[in-house]
């Protein structure tokens, strides 16, 4: 942390990777979007745009202080125009479905599945999420906002066994 | 940044960027240092009786990122490498992976070491999430021991 800089780290729509960003201490929301724009390159329109802190569903207006909305250093902050992201969650023929802001974790959204689906101990360590129709496995920091683009809010995984690698 | 090789002055920026550092921030893993073409980096492990927070790993980076990384545990305090009884140990994919007799322990047995994926070409297809990615950096190797030392099959040190 720089003496008039704080460290954020940026998910969201269009920002795949976890991304550092650096803006003013004393600065406002908008400045996070202004600051993505010149650090990364990526375009972060204000319209309709919803800004959260990771795993909060709370919505955080862009005129607000960094101090007022509680984003202080290495704070981890999402933008996106989704609201929600309607999550699915395919295991052994059974889909089950639920709604995730769009700065929840992978983590998170694991620890649901894991428990819907009764898994426990060693049978849920030994399973991963995977973006269905595909063999990607996000971190389990990433954000699921970050792997869906507007106006399309939602996500299909398959809750698959880790494989062990032998041969 | 004068005299290092272009592959150094890539690792050296990935390890500022945001990927490795929320894993830092989260403490999944630290850097220990970088002795190049060498960076010993630390790793968290779950919670174990008689085992270590963490575990050291060496990782050899000869033309990163075009070529995957190997690395092998490494004692950090002595700069050697761990003594098979230091090794994480366990059941499962931790025995495949952390096999001190595999090799003389000089590498990882994960299809994201350089070392290890010589000779397992089927590995590209059957474990295509783990096999290494020159466009990516170091955080998807070691997003996979976090992987491994937060698994039910650790079970703590491997012993003698």
């Amino acid at each position: 942390m720089s003496e008039n800089k704080i460290e954020l780290f940026i998910q969201g729509e269009g920002v795949r990777e976890v991304t550092l960003v650096r803006v003013p201490h004393d600065g406002i929301v908008r400045d996070i979007l202004k600051s993505v724009s010149e650090q990364c390159g990526i375009e972060a329109r204000e319209e309709n745009i919803n800004v959260l802190i990771e795993d909060n569903d709370d919505e955080i207006p862009l005129d607000a202080t960094l101090k007022e909305a509680g984003i202080r250093h290495r704070h981890r902050v999402h933008l996106h125009r989704c609201r929600r992201v309607e999550v699915s969650v395919n295991f052994k023929s059974v889909t089950k479905p639920q709604s995730f802001s769009t700065g929840t974790t992978i983590a998170k959204i694991k620890r649901w599945a894991d428990d819907v689906f009764g898994l426990k101990g060693i049978d849920a360590t030994e399973h991963a999420l995977q973006i269905c129709g595909t063999n990607e496995r996000p971190d389990l920091d990433v954000h699921v906002g970050s792997i869906v683009q507007y106006p399309q809010c939602q996500i299909c995984f398959d809750l698959v066994p880790k494989k062990r690698v032998e041969g | 940044m004068d005299g290092m090789t272009p592959a150094e002055k890539v690792f050296r920026a990935h390890l500022e960027k945001g990927p490795f550092q929320s894993g830092v921030d989260r403490g999944r893993w630290k850097l220990v240092l970088i002795a190049w073409p060498h960076s010993i980096i630390s790793v968290s492990a779950a919670q174990r009786a008689d085992a270590p927070p963490e575990y050291s790993f060496r990782f050899e980076l000869s033309n990163y990122p075009a070529n995957a990384p190997t690395a092998q545990p490494w004692n950090a305090i002595g700069n050697a490498p761990l003594q098979r009884g230091g090794w994480p140990g366990g059941r499962g994919r931790i025995q495949l992976a952390f096999n001190p007799d595999w090799k003389g322990g000089s590498c990882l047995y994960l299809p994201c070491d350089r070392c290890a994926i010589e000779g397992h070409d089927p590995w590209r297809t059957q474990h295509s999430d783990m096999v290494w990615n020159p466009e990516g950096d170091i955080t998807q190797y070691l997003r996979i021991i976090h992987d491994l030392l937060h698994s039910e099959d650790y079970t703590g040190l491997r012993g003698s």
